[in-house]
């Protein structure tokens, strides 16, 4: 199981920065509570997509079927979108 | 300017509901749809496994081994629906008659290269049938066509891109009869992609309706145009007279359309306008609804804002539900099975329809059954990725049953002259203002290696994942507009033609790496929007807001000229006042390999990198608005590859060229030749005994060979001269050994890799 602080490393890293190709900045400079889209990173709906299906590649879940509403909630920041991922890894051990 | 008057009059299609016009007709009338499951490629991994493709496909039923392995799908696809288009417009090959192609493709030969699985060591036979002009070229060689050809890439309007461009030819007197539409086969690399981007529908497609998500598609269909006066003349049947087209960009984003569907809003007004017909005849419009999100009620907006209170009683559909979204051919299977509907009294509907989805309940809907209807005007209308859009207004001849009448009594209105008023290039030799003379003047063996970051240009330009031939092409858009406007501050009203002969193949790898690595479900959406050659246009345009007429083009070698030639029948048609042209070009490894199999690797000349922009303008709002006038448009000519004679081909183009532009050869001062030295190089030589003491010099030498720019170049530096004063262009032309002092007007000539040519007269 992996900790918080590592899915939150791998969001950072594997996804935004290397997924996405962020540039000019680094992974301890995105902000955990900062917000994914519009004011904060300025991610676009493509490329919100792409965060989708980098979690699902990186973690091994699966989002088919999320309403726009809880990606919306969920994928509102780094923080957000960990304790997301941490939620739904727990299920995929228990279940 | 005569008021454009062009008949169609011929049909062919085949489509995921038939194979010729009857039988997709016939399978439209019953409701029948194309929309099943996916046979060909795997889909299981997909959220939507199904899609209109074309049943039991053969090539082998049309084509000879040899022609199957010269052939993309998506050229045979071409051929198979213009055989059915000729037999039935019976054009007799009268000598010396003009006739051109004009093709509309979003994914061009795409199938030749996925099929390969890799993006080394490609197989050349294969490779060469994938860049996009290819699909054009071989069809217009396949029925020896002689005209101008040109390949449309804007994506998803490009047939509608290409029936507007085939209009423009006939009304400006550049062929007596053109072919357009346009093809695309189902791919499964397309599919990943929409797929990454959650647009696919699970069930069969239905715009409008509660169900969101659009089908996908494959097919082609292309119409015979002929102006009205022609086809009157020889009693051609007529299925309808097309009186205006427009064309706009969205300048909003890679992939979704403008909310308020003020793009698509844009293009309606531009062709009504041309079209000069008071809105209240227009009584059906045939809309692009894919059925997502995004699009339906967007587009349904733009309409209404369009025609008010009125739009409520104007018949609307998507004809989607039944063959699918066939993307670059989308527009003119739609268009002809519109007119195919409206021969028999009736309109076409969205079918599959349950019930009107937020934002779309007010329109007034054919769903589920054709309606009994014959409006006296209808549009046609698409939209695509990079936000162009295009809409099509016609006349119904099926309405009133007598003859059309020719608009002979009405007004004309005076053609303008169109201008040069700014231009800027990056390239290795160009200097920080985007000129390029002076380096040609000083040159002494520079690389032509492009060290050109749009980051450090101009911060606030780059995004991020922007590829080279995007930054480059803004690079240069920025230098032409502070040439040429001198402030920051422009109206939206400018249009923007753009010609690239392969986008950017560095996307490209990035898209089809993406799916190689992870797998076609995990296929890179970031990537995707970039597949799709009209995304560089579209980028320049939303960098810039130009939200006027908007096209995107491939040619092979001829794109920086055919660029200049559209821009001005827009500008001359009184479509737009001020048209930025352009033309890209990028180094990439895939980009290599497909010199390899087109053989430009074997030209003397090295590849090189950069874009060119100029800006053009109706003389009278140049003076009006104080803009400086570097030069004068005179004159254009164009041909396709003449019995594989390239000298042949060119000598046309400078005829026709000279005769439209109303010169005499004894009047050409100078010839610039931007060509490639692998096919052409015979051609040069006898070009250059048989001018006499006209001086023709080719610049590649020096700038290297930029398939798509390199015309545009070269058009710059005859801008550059020409704008001198006669002192300075005497220095000039001693300095870089050229024999002539006078420098009044000159032709800029251009082959392609496939032998086609284009000329244009330029003067002080």
């Amino acid at each position: 199981m992996k900790t918080l602080n590592e899915i939150k490393e791998i969001i950072k890293v594997k996804i935004l920065i290397e997924r996405l190709e962020l540039e000019d900045i680094r992974a301890d400079e995105i902000e955990d509570e900062e917000p994914l889209f519009g004011d904060g990173l300025g991610l676009d709906s493509v490329e919100a997509l792409d965060v989708v299906a980098g979690v699902e590649a990186e973690f091994g879940i699966k989002l088919q079927g999320l309403e726009e509403e809880e990606i919306r909630k969920h994928f509102y920041s780094v923080a957000t979108l960990a304790a997301f991922v941490e939620e739904q890894l727990k299920e995929k051990v228990n279940s | 300017m005569k008021p454009l008057q062009i008949a169609v009059t011929g049909i062919g299609i085949i489509s995921s509901i038939g194979r010729n016009k009857q039988e997709v007709f016939e399978n439209m009338k019953q409701n029948q749809t194309g929309i099943d499951s996916i046979q060909s490629f795997d889909v299981s991994m997909f959220i939507s496994k199904i899609g209109a493709e074309i049943k039991g496909y053969d090539p082998s039923e049309h084509f000879t081994p040899e022609e199957q392995q010269s052939l993309d799908r998506c050229a045979q696809y071409a051929i198979i629906s213009i055989q059915e288009v000729l037999e039935e417009a019976n054009l007799q090959r009268e000598h010396n008659k003009t006739i051109g192609l004009a093709f509309g493709t979003c994914n061009g030969g795409l199938n030749s290269l996925e099929h390969q699985k890799t993006l080394s060591n490609l197989d050349s036979h294969l490779t060469k049938n994938y860049p996009f002009f290819q699909q054009g070229d071989a069809v217009a060689k396949y029925f020896n066509l002689n005209g101008p050809v040109k390949t449309l890439n804007s994506a998803c309007v490009a047939s509608g891109n290409a029936i507007g461009f085939a209009c423009d030819m006939l009304q400006h007197g550049y062929a007596d009869v053109m072919i357009a539409g346009g093809s695309d086969s189902m791919s499964p690399s397309v599919y990943a992609g929409f797929n990454a981007l959650k647009a696919l529908n699970e069930k069969p497609c239905s715009p409008y309706s509660h169900h969101y998500g659009l089908s996908l598609g494959e097919g082609a269909a292309f119409l015979v145009l002929e102006p009205l006066e022609k086809a009157v003349a020889r009693k051609a049947k007529i299925y309808s007279v097309i009186i205006g087209y427009g064309l706009s960009s969205d300048a909003y984003h890679e992939t979704a359309p403008e909310p308020e569907g003020k793009g698509i809003l844009r293009a309606v007004k531009m062709a009504v306008a041309q079209g000069g017909v008071d809105k209240e005849r227009i009584g059906y419009i045939n809309t692009h609804g894919t059925g997502t999100k995004a699009n339906d009620p967007a587009e349904l907006k733009g309409l209404q804002s369009f025609f008010g209170e009125q739009f409520y009683d104007i018949y609307v559909s998507s004809s989607k539900a039944y063959f699918g979204h066939n993307l670059g051919a989308a527009a003119a299977i739609e268009y002809a099975t519109t007119l195919l509907a409206l021969e028999k009294g009736l309109l076409p509907a969205t079918i599959h329809f349950e019930k009107a989805r937020e934002g779309c309940e007010n329109a007034k809907l054919v769903t589920n059954e054709m309606q009994v209807h014959s409006p006296e005007y209808f549009l046609c209308n698409n939209s695509a990725f990079g936000g162009h859009n295009v809409s099509i207004l016609s006349k119904n001849v099926f309405h009133s049953p007598q003859t059309p009448n020719l608009d002979g009594d009405s007004e004309t209105t005076k053609q303008s002259d169109v201008v040069v008023c700014g231009f800027g290039t990056v390239h290795a030799l160009a200097n920080k203002s985007g000129k390029v003379l002076l380096s040609l003047i000083n040159y002494s063996s520079q690389t032509t290696q492009l060290e050109f970051s749009l980051k450090e240009y101009k911060k606030d330009l780059y995004e991020r994942r922007m590829n080279p031939l995007t930054q480059y092409s803004i690079g240069a858009c920025d230098l032409a507009l502070k040439n040429s406007l001198k402030s920051n501050d422009w109206s939206e009203d400018i249009g923007l033609v753009y010609g690239t002969s392969r986008g950017s193949l560095k996307s490209a790898e990035k898209y089809l790496g993406s799916i190689l690595e992870r797998g076609f479900e995990n296929a890179s959406g970031v990537y995707f929007p970039d597949m799709v050659l009209n995304s560089t246009a579209g980028k320049i345009a939303k960098k810039f807001r130009l939200k006027g007429f908007s096209s995107s083009h491939s040619s092979g070698g001829t794109d920086g000229i055919y660029a200049m030639l559209y821009g001005t029948t827009a500008i001359k048609s009184g479509k737009q006042q001020i048209i930025l042209v352009g033309a890209g070009d990028e180094a990439s490894d895939l980009s290599k390999e497909i010199d390899r199999a087109l053989l430009l690797s074997e030209s003397t000349y090295e590849t090189a990198e950069g874009s060119t922009f100029l800006m053009l303008a109706d003389e009278e709002i140049a003076k009006e608005q104080g803009l400086d006038i570097y030069a004068k448009v005179k004159g254009f000519g164009m041909s396709s590859n003449l019995e594989n004679d390239i000298y042949q081909t060119i000598q046309k183009c400078v005829s026709q060229c000279l005769s439209d532009a109303n010169l005499t050869l004894s009047e050409i001062d100078f010839i610039l030749y931007h060509n490639n030295n692998v096919f052409d190089t015979e051609a040069f030589l006898q070009l250059k005994t048989d001018m006499g003491n006209i001086p023709i010099y080719t610049l590649n030498d020096m700038c290297g060979y930029m398939e798509s720019n390199g015309s545009l170049f070269h058009t710059q530096v005859a801008v550059e001269l020409l704008s001198l004063s006669e002192q300075k262009q005497k220095e000039v032309t001693r300095s870089l050994g050229w024999t002539r002092d006078r420098l009044n007007t000159r032709l800029i000539l251009a082959t392609s890799i496939n032998g086609n040519c284009i000329a244009m007269a330029i003067s002080k």
